[in-house]
């Protein structure tokens, strides 16, 4: 009896949708209104999956069906607290990616727009798979997609951009495949829970912590893997780099989450202080980087890099001593990390569609090019305004309480970190406020900028819905963290837990 | 033994009907053979398990899949290949011939029990090739590249005859059931391992014996290069089981490891040399020594599993090849050089569409049938402990990924060289469509070709 339910909807209904926009679509209006409506109609079976979800529950709305038998690999979908969070970002942005690229997008509208749903169905795919093999299929073909809008609608240096994205990724994501068959000829099985329970020595654990980290530091990404981020951001099209800043970044973090700690949990705490250098370095010496630039995009794109930096860091911090809290400090560590996530997914596709409503305009992005921006756009200097004071951690915006989460679990496990860390509530002020003083204020620079029209109704409820989500999350982030809470807990233990004893 | 005397009279028929038809009519030879070249395929999902002559020849799962494989791919190919024969000048009614020619050797190939049977089909297989080559006789460029093919060809039929020969005379018997059972771990099994090795290698094109097959590609027309890149390959995947494996399990100790080497400078060779390359037949060339090398990776495993992954290897291989070499075709420009895939996606989008599915298959991007090729050879090489081959394995599919996105790109991302739609006429594009949608279909349900490769091995 085969076994569907909600989670192949919300997987299927777009990536095939996206096929047929991409074959059939006569113009590009069409396939502009096509797309929005189908990621609008992904909202229905979203809503009901958070309506119907019970935290705490373990993994729900499991679908579980033979595929290659001879492989006992299956067909194996179900969510918990972590991965559901992740599909409501996903579902919440994609409409935010297709009317990102409303006015830019009149090439080949049909094939672009069925990229980007073939894309979402992918990115929705990886969060609900239980098979570790499904999950891999799901990872890489994602890649094919991206490859596309890149490369089709990107900007001048496209090419380079797109080829050194997918190659970087797919170096990476080879390692895992290696660990992953290596899991199976050990435990007999692809699936994520049975990886989870299978003892593994210290030895193999450092070898397949390292094939994970290969594909899941490159895709957060971690400072020293995060070069080809910038590249990308900055040709990517706004549509594109909203998927790749918001959504597509937060599946190295889950994929540390899914495979990293739980299947490797001796080997990550033993390698956690390297993980978080990694990440101080990410915090403080990207933001400095950030805090050079003189494109917009790469602006955030390097900022980008620092705010995973901490993502990061709130997960392994707590495994890098030994503490009396063990658990509980962990899973205040990595509900640090996923609200970080969750918040810069919000807030840095709200930063790209604006510099993407500012290009569309004056078609330039150097800051240098823009400046008194607020007199002739003044909702939108609003909006900027806040996103960019929430990407610096303002209290009161969602980009506050992930930050504050994590500075809090590094203050108790080692308060040293916690001070270096919180060097980013004043790097990211500087780089936040430079970019809006020199873009926003001042008098009207030149002629370009003094010929701006504001937002359009669609780019103001893009962009005001954002906004709303950003600050509802900064003042009420509760339905959030204990949609997560039952979830990291049981992560936590198990981590806790580890693994070498049992053999 | 019926579909080897069903495609053995199908070739008079052929020639007979091509000379009644007359030079200018090759669509009746074309619709002759490709109905004909339909009931050798039945005959072969017909034919029963059993051995003949005293065990020369055998049909068994493996030879029956490959017969098939083997008839559909010389099907595919007539199909794809006239357009680009005539503006060549080359399409005439041999081209048939030998195609089918070729695929008959394929078949006593795979079905051989003996050293005999063994060079038989080898040497047929190889003789209509070389003459497939020249078939465009004028042609300086396709002249040099059978010459090349010819010399080169013999040279490894040559070693691995001497080869042959030392086994025959190490065990007293031509029959491989006996020269396995006679077979002892000697100095000379081991100079015979090496020399009928060599010979593989040569056929198959697995560096260092590798030089021949960019020229042999580049030379002929792509509707023989088509030919060329596909049918053999099966012909040698049989050669090696059946010799290798089968034939000389004692000294696999002694051969495994030339193998690895082998397989591993392919990898290398093939992945690297051909990022260099402008030239379409020529990439698939120095591409083809880097998938010989992955697939020989799973022979080297030296068990079913890997055997069987070697197998699932050569047919989705000698599939994607087919789409290619047919995509390229349906380009309609001599010489094929690489920018005439510029803008592809411009001037037909249904084709370059196809092109991307084969080229990420190529690429082994899941859950296309290419990846599950790669998959199932890494599992055979971690579960022997193999895993630092499966490591580099791994990395050099990724060098390999840099020339397939370069194809993609010229499709999507750079402007046409001469503006037009192209007319592929409909049978091209629905053959092509079914092609290339074959390998998402084999990635998506592979239970039913997984368990045919397994079955084939299913004593190994």
């Amino acid at each position: 009896m085969p076994d569907f339910g909600l989670l192949s909807v919300i997987i299927w209904l777009p990536a095939l949708a996206g096929a047929l926009i991409a074959l059939f679509a006569g113009n590009a209006a069409g396939a502009r209104w096509a797309a929005l409506a189908v990621s609008l109609l992904q909202w229905i079976p979203g809503v009901m999956l958070w309506r119907a979800f019970a935290p705490g529950a373990g993994y729900q709305f499991v679908e579980r069906n033979a595929w290659i038998e001879r492989f006992n690999v299956e067909y194996y979908l179900g969510v918990d607290g972590i991965a559901l969070a992740l599909i409501l970002l996903t579902l919440l942005l994609t409409p935010a990616a297709v009317v990102a690229g409303w006015r830019a997008i009149n090439r080949r509208a049909g094939l672009y727009y069925g990229a980007l749903l073939v894309q979402q169905g992918l990115m929705l795919g990886v969060f609900c798979a239980l098979d570790s093999l499904l999950f891999y299929v799901f990872w890489e073909f994602m890649l094919a997609p991206m490859f596309l809008i890149i490369g089709v609608w990107g900007g001048e240096r496209r090419i380079y951009a797109t080829v050194k994205f997918f190659l970087f990724t797919f170096l990476g994501s080879v390692f895992m495949l290696v660990a992953l068959v290596y899991l199976y000829l050990q435990s007999g099985s692809y699936a994520i829970p049975d990886l989870h329970a299978q003892p593994l020595s210290l030895t193999e654990q450092q070898w397949l912590f390292f094939a994970f980290l290969a594909a899941f530091a490159v895709k957060v990404p971690m400072w020293p893997v995060h070069t080809w981020l910038p590249d990308a951001h900055v040709e990517a099209p706004t549509g594109g780099s909203v998927i790749l800043a918001a959504i597509l970044l937060k599946m190295g973090g889950f994929g540390l989450l899914r495979f990293g700690l739980p299947v490797t949990p001796d080997a990550a705490a033993q390698f956690a202080p390297l993980i978080v250098g990694l990440s101080l370095v990410a915090i403080v010496y990207i933001a400095v980087v950030a805090l050079a630039q003189r494109d917009l995009k790469k602006l955030i794109a390097y900022s980008s890099v620092a705010h995973m930096g901490f993502a990061t860091l709130g997960m392994f911090i707590p495994l890098s001593r030994a503490s009396a809290e063990g658990a509980a400090l962990l899973t205040l560590g990595m509900g640090g990390g996923m609200v970080q996530m969750i918040s810069h997914g919000f807030i840095s596709a709200a930063l790209f569609m604006c510099v993407g409503v500012l290009y569309d305009r004056a078609h330039t992005r150097r800051i240098s090019d823009f400046g008194g921006v607020a007199n002739t756009m003044p909702v939108f200097a609003v909006l900027l305004a806040l996103f960019a004071l929430a990407n610096a951690g303002l209290p009161g915006t969602s980009g506050f309480v992930g930050e504050f989460l994590v500075i809090l679990a590094s203050f108790r496990a080692e308060p040293l970190v916690a001070l270096g860390a919180g060097t980013i509530l004043v790097l990211g002020a500087a780089y936040s406020l430079y970019m809006i003083k020199r873009v926003l204020f001042g008098e009207v620079a030149n002629e370009k900028v003094a010929a701006l029209a504001d937002l359009d109704v669609r780019e103001a409820i893009a962009l005001g819905g954002l906004a709303l989500l950003v600050v509802a999350l900064g003042l009420y982030p509760g339905p959030l963290v204990e949609l997560m809470e039952p979830s990291l807990d049981a992560l936590a233990r198990q981590v806790m837990a580890g693994k070498a004893g049992a053999l | 033994m019926r579909a080897e005397l069903a495609l053995a009279a199908l070739v008079p028929v052929a020639l007979l009907v091509d000379l009644a038809a007359g030079s200018r009519k090759q669509a009746v030879t074309r619709a002759v053979s490709l109905a004909g070249l339909a009931l050798v395929a039945w005959a072969a999902i017909k034919a029963p398990n059993g051995e003949m002559f005293g065990g020369s020849f055998a049909m068994d799962g493996l030879a029956r899949i490959l017969k098939l494989s083997g008839t559909l791919l010389t099907g595919l190919a007539f199909a794809y290949a006239p357009r680009d024969l005539k503006a060549a000048g080359a399409l005439r009614g041999e081209y048939y011939l030998l195609g089918m020619f070729a695929l008959l050797g394929v078949f006593v190939t795979a079905s051989a029990g003996s050293l005999l049977t063994l060079y038989l089909g080898l040497e047929l297989l190889a003789l209509a090739l070389y003459t497939l080559v020249a078939l465009q006789r004028h042609c300086a460029q396709a002249a040099e590249a059978a010459m090349k093919y010819f010399v080169l060809g013999a040279i490894g039929s040559g070693a691995m005859l001497y080869g042959i020969s030392l086994l025959y005379g190490l065990s007293g018997s031509l029959l491989l059931d006996e020269v396995a059972a006679q077979g002892s771990a000697g100095a000379g099994s081991y100079v015979a391992a090496a020399l009928v090795l060599a010979g593989v290698a040569f056929k198959l094109g697995a560096a260092p014996f590798h030089q021949w097959v960019p020229d042999a590609y580049q030379g002929p027309p792509l509707g023989v290069a088509v030919i060329l890149a596909t049918v053999p390959k099966l012909a040698y995947f049989a050669l090696i089981v059946r010799l290798m494996v089968t034939g000389l399990p004692v000294a696999q100790e002694q051969w495994n490891p030339l193998l690895i080497v082998m397989a591993a400078a392919s990898l290398a060779m093939g992945s690297i040399v051909a990022i260099a390359q402008t030239h379409a037949a020529r990439l698939f060339a120095w591409a083809a020594i880097g998938h010989v090398g992955f697939l020989l990776l799973g022979v080297a495993a030296g068990s079913g599993e890997g055997l069987a992954a070697a197998l699932f290897y050569t047919l989705v291989y000698t599939l994607m090849v087919a789409g290619a070499f047919g995509v390229i075709i349906a380009l309609q420009r001599q010489n094929a050089p690489l920018d005439s895939l510029r803008g592809l996606y411009r001037r037909h989008p249904g084709l370059a569409l196809i092109m991307l599915l084969i080229m990420l298959s190529m690429i082994g991007l899941p859950p296309l049938a290419g990846f599950l090729a790669k998959w199932q050879i890494l599992m055979a090489l971690i579960e022997q402990g193999m895993t630092v081959l499966a490591v580099v394995a791994v990395v050099f599919a990724v060098v390999a990924a840099y020339y397939y996105l370069r194809i993609v790109r010229l499709m999507f991302m750079e402007a046409p060289e001469e503006e037009g739609r192209l007319t592929p006429g409909w049978t091209t594009t629905l053959l092509l469509s079914a092609n290339g949608l074959a390998l998402l279909v084999l990635g998506i349900w592979p239970n039913f070709l997984l368990d045919l490769c397994r079955a084939a091995f299913a004593s190994g």
